[in-house]
């Protein structure tokens, strides 16, 4: 891997201080400004976790799954009905049992409940699906998330399918966000760096050769299936105690998978700071978009743009970065770290970086 | 005249470099082995006048044009076709589908039956198979139709590398016959050979390839009398090594 | 008896709806190696096009629907996928969702995302007697056209140039170049081909529904993808087998489940691809062929 620093514990700390560092000061200081940029903030933060999370699983297995925004789903339900309190469940929920509606604990186990649900749910999925080669798995992933938005959608007297599920207590923003966001990236830098990562990794470059030497490539994607489900259902959860509400309705889980694929594409998917760069760009293309389609003021007029443009405009910055940078805006590499911090590392390295792709 | 002409042709892949500086002429008419071990970089030349790899450095011409850079499918209409190393014939397709595809560049129909009889001349095997799933034929009948295929675009030079590889003696012998039918019919071939005896005993000349360099250039006699072929196959003098990493 | 003979011709009609766009799908996987998402929303766009073009002749507009949609595939071929036709099946794959997600929301800016209605064919709705049977002019019309287009594409593969050119390129692309096929153009005769099949399953959706949404084409596209992955994404028999299959499977959750089950019925049929997947992992070919294009 040329000049890769997650390959030692150094280049670790320093991958996390140079992607963590900036991303914290800058929310922290956006979020300073006022109620209304520090909403913005915590939303992104919160597409942070779900985005890392996602690149634990596809950045190390190399598989796209189209299936996250399942866990999405699940995880932010089973903390709602974990945490809504009872009078007010018996109200809005009366098709639930009556064990379900007595339930009220606390945000944080809550939350875990949901976390772990999900992260249960994707062990068994998991079992099925890790046996699959790359566009097989992707194609029974989506399968499998449609099967989990057909339930919920339906599933009326515990999730009041498409209408909405209100009174979640609303206790995520920034900071709450931001420490989600820090401990996800830690975590996926851990995973890296851990020997079921650089297995992963490897049976990602030639998934034959590395079953050929002895590497059980469908427990590796399944440990890294089962953790990036889990990172990624925190988010859910938070997001669901962001808005103090939660839909199955029109595609909002669509386009949430949409959202973190793109943000994981456009940066690029094979390395944490692609994570993060493409989380940055999109959420401020996306809010710029969003600002357009509320209206601009310009003197008397309003001039607003119709509903849709905000995801057409996504959709075209990801087709862009797609087809004239397949392998995202950082090209699959992290921040390098200095000569004085990696002198061990780099030899040898030297004169196959910028060669590999010469021969097509 | 020289029809093709290869002038310092150098190919990299990644840090390997398979040709250094590898120049060569094939003129109309002529038949022009190139002989050398494994890894030797005589795939990669062919490659390279194909258009499937695109070199690092040098120049390619083929009657005065400049192939560097052109697309596959023109270099396929300037007249050249190759045979590749492991045949790649179209499995799923009959045999005479595979004989018709080799015609994709032409519309001359009553020209491309014809061509299809006097493949059927060529090698008596294969007319009575052409209904028959191209992956069903045997190793020698395969060789026969990868080469069939290659002459169905009439090119002006043939590339054939390894026509001899896993085949049975008396196969090679058909195959061989069928590349000196072809030399007596006025065919300019660039022919590949491990075995440099089959190989010498067709050529008008023979390059000796060896870690990407030519070592020795000359007819059949010369080489022969040559002890530099044992050099080439069986080490590389330290000299080229030095070269070679240069 | 006649419940039964009443179950077998739904299930073949819907089965055949499935077929086509199944093969659509897989036509374009075989050749160029991409699973097109977008597939389902060049069915949208067909439709919207019947929907704005209603008051011609319905030939005229049916002509005119196929001709826009050959038009879509050819541009998106040129723009999206030709770019990005060397890189690995994941990327051609990401590439061609986020087209369709491009497609069906430029639809919501043009059209809005409420439902619109449309009475196409109306002749179509009608209900034929045959034999004390009543069957639905749609289903007739869905059986006729899997049958001629299936047997009309399976005829231009196995005897047309353009036919061999492409299972040439869909084995080995490389060796096709070096024998002078014109890869583009075969790619671009493959793109056509599944534009036909998509204004033909366009025209059957509209004609039996009447209500169109821009997100028409995601629950075709994920049946799709389900019946290829049945069926075997590198054959076209085995392709429309599994469209005809979840056809035949969802007609029957139909009759069998119990009304409030119903709505679950499309989660019953992903959740037996899913535990198929389970079951029999490498014995789909789609597997083996997945394996070879990597
Ligand atoms: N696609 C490739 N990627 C990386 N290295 C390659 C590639 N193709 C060839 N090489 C390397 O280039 C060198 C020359 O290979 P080439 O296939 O041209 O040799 P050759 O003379 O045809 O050998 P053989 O007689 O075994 O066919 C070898 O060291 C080989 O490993
Ligand atoms: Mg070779």
């Amino acid at each position: 891997m040329r000049n890769d620093p997650t390959h030692s514990w150094q280049g670790i700390v320093w991958t996390f201080l140079v992607l963590g560092i900036p991303v914290a000061v800058a929310a922290l200081l956006l979020a300073s400004t006022g109620p209304v940029l520090a909403r913005v903030v915590t939303d992104t933060l919160i597409k942070l976790t779900m985005v890392v999370g996602l690149y634990i699983f596809i950045g190390n297995s190399g598989i796209f799954s189209f299936g996250h925004a399942a866990f999405i789903v699940v995880g932010s339900y089973a903390s709602a009905w974990m945490t809504i309190p009872p009078t007010f469940k018996k109200v809005i929920l009366p098709g639930l049992p009556a064990f379900m509606q007595s339930i009220h604990l606390d945000p944080f186990t809550g939350g875990l409940v949901g976390v772990l649900l999900a992260a249960l749910l994707a062990f068994v999925i998991g079992l099925a699906l890790m046996r699959l080669a790359g566009i097989a798995a992707s194609i029974a992933s989506f399968a499998f998330f449609s099967v989990i938005v057909v339930i919920y959608n339906n599933w009326t007297g515990w999730t009041k399918g498409t209408a909405s599920l209100v009174g979640l207590p609303v206790y995520a923003g920034p900071k709450l966000a931001l420490a989600a966001a820090l401990i996800a990236m830690l975590l996926a830098l851990l995973f890296q760096y851990s020997r079921y990562g650089l297995l992963l990794r490897a049976t990602r470059e030639d998934a034959a050769a590395a079953r050929a030497a002895g590497v059980e490539v469908e427990r590796m994607r399944l440990i890294a299936f089962v953790v990036s489900a889990a990172v990624v259902a925190a988010g859910g959860v938070l997001q669901g105690h962001f808005n103090g509400a939660l839909t199955t309705t029109a595609n909002v889980h669509l386009n949430l998978t949409f959202l973190i694929l793109a943000m994981l594409v456009v940066g690029g998917m094979r390395s944490l700071a692609g994570a993060v760069i493409g989380v940055a760009i999109l959420a401020f293309v996306a809010e710029l978009l969003r600002q357009l389609e509320r209206g601009w003021q310009i003197g008397d007029f309003t001039i607003t743009a119709p509903s849709g443009l905000g995801q057409v405009g996504l959709g075209i910055v990801m087709l862009v970065v797609l087809i004239s940078r397949p392998q995202g805006l950082t090209k699959g590499r992290e921040i390098p770290m200095p000569n004085w911090l990696s002198r061990r590392e780099r030899q040898g390295d030297a004169e196959l970086i910028g060669s590999t792709q010469n021969a097509r | 005249m020289s029809l093709l002409k290869v002038r310092e042709l150098a190919v990299q892949y990644g840090a390997v470099a398979a040709l250094q500086g590898v120049s060569l002429d094939v003129s109309s008419g002529e038949v022009v082995a190139l002989i050398g071990p494994n890894g030797a970089g005589k795939t990669s030349l062919l490659s390279a006048v194909a258009g499937v790899v695109r070199p690092r450095a040098g120049t390619i011409g083929f009657d005065g044009q400049d192939l560097v850079g052109m697309p596959i499918q023109k270099i396929v209409r300037a007249g050249i076709a190759l045979v590749p190393e492991n045949r790649d014939i179209f499995t799923k397709l009959t045999v005479i589908e595979n004989l018709l595809i080799g015609a994709s560049t032409r519309n001359d129909w009553d020209g491309i039956a014809q061509d299809i009889e006097r493949i059927g001349e060529l090698f008596p095997a294969l007319p009575r198979l052409f209904p028959r799933p191209a992956g069903l034929l045997s190793g020698g009948e395969q060789q026969m139709l990868a080469i069939g295929r290659a002459l169905m675009s009439r090119p002006r030079l043939l590339m054939l590398d390894e026509p001899s590889l896993g085949l049975a003696p008396v196969v090679t012998d058909a195959v061989f016959a069928g590349i000196r039918t072809l030399r007596a019919q006025g065919m300019a071939i660039l022919l590949v050979e491990q075995n440099a005896v089959r190989a010498l005993s067709v050529c008008d000349r023979a390059h000796l390839l060896s870690a990407g360099i030519v070592h020795f250039t000359g007819t059949p006699d010369e080489i022969a009398h040559a002890g530099d072929i044992d050099a080439a196959y069986f080490g590389v003098p330290s000299d080229v090594a030095a070269q070679g990493s240069a | 008896m006649d419940l039964l003979v009443q179950f077998i011709i739904d299930a073949v009609s819907v089965g055949g709806l499935y077929a086509l766009t199944a093969i659509g799908i897989g036509l374009i996987f075989g050749v160029v190696g991409l699973v097109n998402f977008a597939y389902g929303d060049f069915v949208m766009i067909g439709a919207y096009t019947i929907l704005l073009t209603i008051g011609f002749y319905w030939p005229v507009t049916i002509l005119i629907a196929a001709i826009v949609l050959i038009m879509v595939a050819l541009a998106a071929d040129f723009v999206a996928f030709r770019p990005v036709r060397l890189a690995s099946p994941e990327t051609l794959m990401i590439v061609s969702f986020a087209l369709s997600y491009t497609i069906q929301y430029s639809y919501v800016m043009m059209f809005g995302s409420l439902a619109r209605t449309v009475n196409f064919l109306p002749a179509m709705s009608t209900n034929l007697e045959i034999l004390g049977i009543r069957i639905a002019g749609v289903s007739i019309l869905q059986i006729v056209a899997t049958i001629v287009l299936t047997g009309a594409l399976a005829a231009f593969i196995r005897f047309t140039r353009i036919g061999y050119q492409m299972r040439a390129v869909s084995e080995n692309p490389t060796m096709a170049r070096l024998v002078g096929v014109d890869i583009n153009k075969v790619i671009a005769a493959a793109f056509i081909a599944s534009a036909l099949l998509a204004v033909t399953v366009s025209v059957l959706f509209v004609a039996q529904t009447g209500t169109m949404t821009p997100f028409l084409g995601l629950n075709l596209t994920i049946i799709g993808f389900v019946a290829t992955v049945i069926g075997g994404m590198g054959s076209l028999v085995g392709c429309a087998l599994g469209g005809f299959l979840v056809g035949f499977l969802t007609t029957l959750l139909q009759l069998a489940l119990p009304a409030d089950l119903q709505p679950f019925r499309e989660a019953f049929v992903f959740g037996a691809v899913v535990l198929m997947l389970l079951l029999r992992p490498g014995g789909l070919i789609m597997l083996a062929t997945a394996r070879e294009r990597i």
